[in-house]
């Protein structure tokens, strides 16, 4: 993965609108015109949607091409567990696609009788995207159904059907996925989303303490300190470098990083605002701004992610 | 006993956009046993022709071929030494190994000995062991006329045997095909080098655009080329 | 016959395209080891694709580029004159020349079949068995191909034989493809027309054992023992095609 964003960098980036993917056959057909690849034509879809996923997480791209390469990828190696995985997990998450990544995944179901890989990403899309706890417990159990499925499908089987809270399943889920894979790219989006849910756990349970306080002491605390020990043990370390603060305008905790994003994110509004002043339109994609010598450089996301650009405004 | 027999024999060669060349037109010709017969005739007049339907390697339109009585295509091609015009071998082999595989599938227990011996009579023991890719013209002409007699045939047809010969090397192969004939084997070949008919052929067959013109014995012919612009004027 | 055959093969194990092309095919097997880390934990199964990939590709060229010559030559510059008027059938001449450019993909594919079980042994840490079976089966793909290069030389030159040669290649692995797709989208009649297609252009597919070596499914036993028979029937037909076509051609 490094070495693909290090050739990445190397070129210069074309800016002026180009698909990288536009050549990719799609539908049905694509099963039929790369069978006389033989046997490499799989390796080059694959590599081809990996170059794909780098390129378009470099420039802060729309992923619009995620999902064909990946139905491409699936079509012509059906068996292809990692293809299923690694695509279901990114077409959801970074594509923001979650219904796109389960159709996918239903052909694998069919196409791939004896994996509980489709199943069990099934499942989690529908646990963790679109919080349809009665669908992802179907899809468990079936995964569970399935030769190799390994214990942690059991669990979630369980916690999908008693409503356990989703942090903590989705928080088993991707240690699961980090655990068991040796795919660097997915690693790091386990980790950064893993890290997510903890900090959201700490707000919630910082918040708690603090409504506790607000209702046996009918008043707002004049500082932290006041919360310790009786409402909260300690202040937690905030997973991605920041801290937490007390807010009293908000009168909640927050998280500095959150603020961070949305000062970049109200930065980076403001600069599309620019942009269409100048030039009159809004930029296709993000790092025309970069381009067009709007600003120097795109700050990166504090937690890892993609911005989630759509129709000229940044949003969260 | 007829060695070689041609009833009627027509060929003709299509050539793109449906243009014929009637290379032969209705030849008749047979040579007995241990005849000698020379075939004659100008440039393009049909003598290659004529004799790759002898040896199969062409189909006749119509007509009817035997060679020791049978088709062509048969066994009896062991007991026949064939010599093309401009005779091809493998380039990437030596003379010897040339020599050695085309001997081989007609005997393939032929002594060594035997190779070394044929290469030793057609001079060219010396460069035996070079690639033919390095051979002159006249030195695959010689390897020519070895794969032709090494099997010892009984008949031997030969298109043009001492072209691109020099004049040593012509009476040098002139003389073998005389040795063979005394042994009494029969020898049909062609050429239109004239000086080269009267010492070797008994009888001459002269072929004029795909006909059979003349067909003399030598001693009825005086002088052959006053006979040969008689015939074709 | 026997002559033949050597003369054949020693011509092909000569030709220095072979060469090239073998340490082309060696230089693909091992390009592995450069890309593997692009493909995000998928080292070994990209090793095998593209090692048994490199084997097919790099047979059928030379399938093209030498197949293709061996008669051509033997017509072109009249060396089948000396060879055709001694005893020997013209059938037998197709049937020599065939075979010595089967014992030549033959052994240029067990080289590279070597180097490559050794390869994905080596990354895997243990012998990897079922890479012998995919590479039989690509050698049988290959088979196949002998006979439609040896075919398509009889009629075509080598420029048109080799395009003969790839059409047919592509189509042969398309095809079982696209009769499946047209059955699962129930345009019956196409799949019927590709059905007559497919009696006729090799089915590759029956020889392909990429999902054992790359997913360890096993495959039964009469599939492979079938797909073994079919390419060999489908070869020895295309060689007898080419012997009656080279029977009544004039040289
Ligand atoms: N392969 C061929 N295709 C078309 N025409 C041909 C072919 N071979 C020979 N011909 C034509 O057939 C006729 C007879 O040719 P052939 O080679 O038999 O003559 P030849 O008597 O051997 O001449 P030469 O003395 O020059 O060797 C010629 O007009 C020639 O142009
Ligand atoms: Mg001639």
């Amino acid at each position: 993965m490094l070495a693909t964003f290090l050739f990445q960098r190397s070129i210069p980036p074309i800016y002026h609108h180009s698909e990288p993917l536009a050549f990719l056959p799609s539908g049905p057909m694509v099963e039929v015109t790369t069978a006389p690849l033989g046997p490499i034509s799989p390796e080059i879809i694959w590599l081809a949607a990996i170059q794909y996923y780098g390129e378009e997480k470099i420039s802060g791209g729309k992923f619009e091409f995620l999902t064909q390469v990946f139905d491409v990828l699936t079509r012509i190696d059906p068996l292809f567990d990692h293809a299923y995985q690694f695509g279901s997990i990114v077409i959801a998450d970074e594509g923001r696609s979650p219904e796109q990544a389960i159709r996918i995944l239903k052909r694998g179901l069919v196409k791939n009788p004896s994996s509980w890989i489709p199943p069990f990403y099934i499942g989690f899309v529908f646990y963790i995207h679109l919080r349809d706890f009665a669908k992802a417990g179907k899809y468990f159990e079936l995964a569970t159904r399935r030769s190799g499925a390994p214990e942690y499908v059991y669990r979630l089987a369980a916690f999908a059907y008693k409503k356990v809270r989703l942090r903590k399943g989705s928080i088993l889920i991707w240690s699961k996925i980090y655990q068991n894979t040796d795919n660097q790219t997915l690693k790091e989006a386990a980790l950064r989303n893993i890290r997510c849910l903890i900090l959201e756990e700490y707000l919630e349970y910082l918040n708690k303490g603090l409504q506790r306080f607000e209702r046996e002491k009918g008043r707002k605390p004049e500082h932290i300190s006041e919360l310790i020990p009786e409402y909260i043990d300690s202040i937690p370390t905030e997973p991605f470098g920041g801290a937490f603060k007390y807010d009293s305008s908000r009168d909640s905790f927050i998280s500095t990083t959150y603020l961070q994003i949305e000062k970049i994110i109200a930065y980076l509004n403001n600069k599309l605002h620019v942009f269409k002043q100048k030039f009159g339109y809004y930029p296709e994609r993000l790092d025309e701004l970069v381009a067009k010598g709007v600003i120097d450089f795109i700050p990166p996301h504090p937690l890892g992610r993609i911005y989630n650009y759509r129709f000229g405004r940044v949003i969260r | 006993m007829k060695l070689v027999e041609l009833r009627n024999i027509t060929k003709t060669y299509r050539i793109i956009f449906g243009k014929k060349v009637e290379a032969l037109r209705g030849i008749t010709l047979v040579v007995g046993k241990g005849e000698a017969v020379a075939l004659v005739g100008p440039n393009g007049a049909g003598k290659t022709t004529a004799i790759k339907i002898i040896l199969g390697l062409l189909n006749p339109d119509c007509g009817k071929i035997s060679i020791f009585g049978q088709d062509p295509n048969s066994d009896i091609r062991k007991r026949i030494g064939y010599l093309p015009e401009n005779p091809t071998f493998y380039r990437f082999l030596t003379g010897r190994e040339n020599l050695l595989f085309l001997t081989r599938m007609v005997d393939p227990d032929i002594p060594i000995k035997r190779i070394d011996e044929m290469l030793r009579l057609v001079g060219l023991y010396g460069a035996k062991d070079r690639p033919v890719r390095g051979y002159s013209r006249g030195m695959v002409q010689r390897l020519g006329i070895a794969q032709a007699i090494i099997h010892n045939p009984d008949l031997l047809i030969l298109d043009e045997p001492l072209s691109g010969l020099d004049p040593i090397g012509r009476k040098e192969i002139r003389s073998i095909l005389l040795n063979m004939k005394k042994e009494g084997k029969t020898i049909f070949f062609s050429t239109h080098i004239l000086p080269d008919v009267t010492p070797l052929a008994d009888r001459v067959i002269v072929i004029n655009k795909g006909r059979i013109v003349s067909d003399l014995p030598v001693a009825k012919i005086g002088d052959i080329e006053d006979h040969l612009i008689q015939i074709l004027r | 016959m026997r002559e033949v055959i050597l003369n054949s093969y020693r011509e092909a194990i000569r030709d220095r395209v072979l060469l090239v092309v073998l340490a082309f095919g060696v230089a693909m097997i091992f390009s592995s080891l450069i890309i593997g880390p692009l493909t995000l934990g998928e080292e070994i199964r990209l090793a095998k694709d593209i090692g048994l990939g490199s084997i097919l590709f790099f047979g059928l060229l030379i399938i093209l580029f030498i197949g293709n010559r061996v008669l051509y030559r033997e017509l072109n510059e009249k060396t089948c004159y000396l060879i055709l008027t001694r005893p020997i059938t013209r059938f037998q001449f197709i049937a020599g020349k065939a075979i010595g450019l089967f014992l030549t993909i033959l052994v240029t594919s067990l080289i590279l079949g070597i180097i490559f079980i050794s390869y994905i042994s080596l990354l895997t840490g243990s012998l990897q068995i079922t890479a012998f079976l995919a590479v039989i089966g690509v050698i049988f793909q290959l088979t196949m191909l002998v006979g439609i290069v040896i075919l398509a030389a009889t009629f075509l030159n080598p420029f048109l034989g080799s395009l003969f040669t790839i059409f047919v290649y592509i189509f042969g692995q398309m095809i079982p493809r696209a009769i499946l797709l047209a059955k699962f989208y129930k345009h019956l009649a196409i799949a019927r027309i590709l059905s007559i297609f497919h009696y006729i252009f090799p089915d590759l597919t029956y020889l392909d054992f990429r999902e054992l070596l790359i997913y360890n499914n096993p495959i039964p036993l009469e599939r492979i023992l079938f797909g073994f028979s079919y390419a060999i029937c489908y070869s020895l037909v295309m060689v007898l095609v080419a012997g009656l076509i080279f029977e009544r051609k004039d040289l």
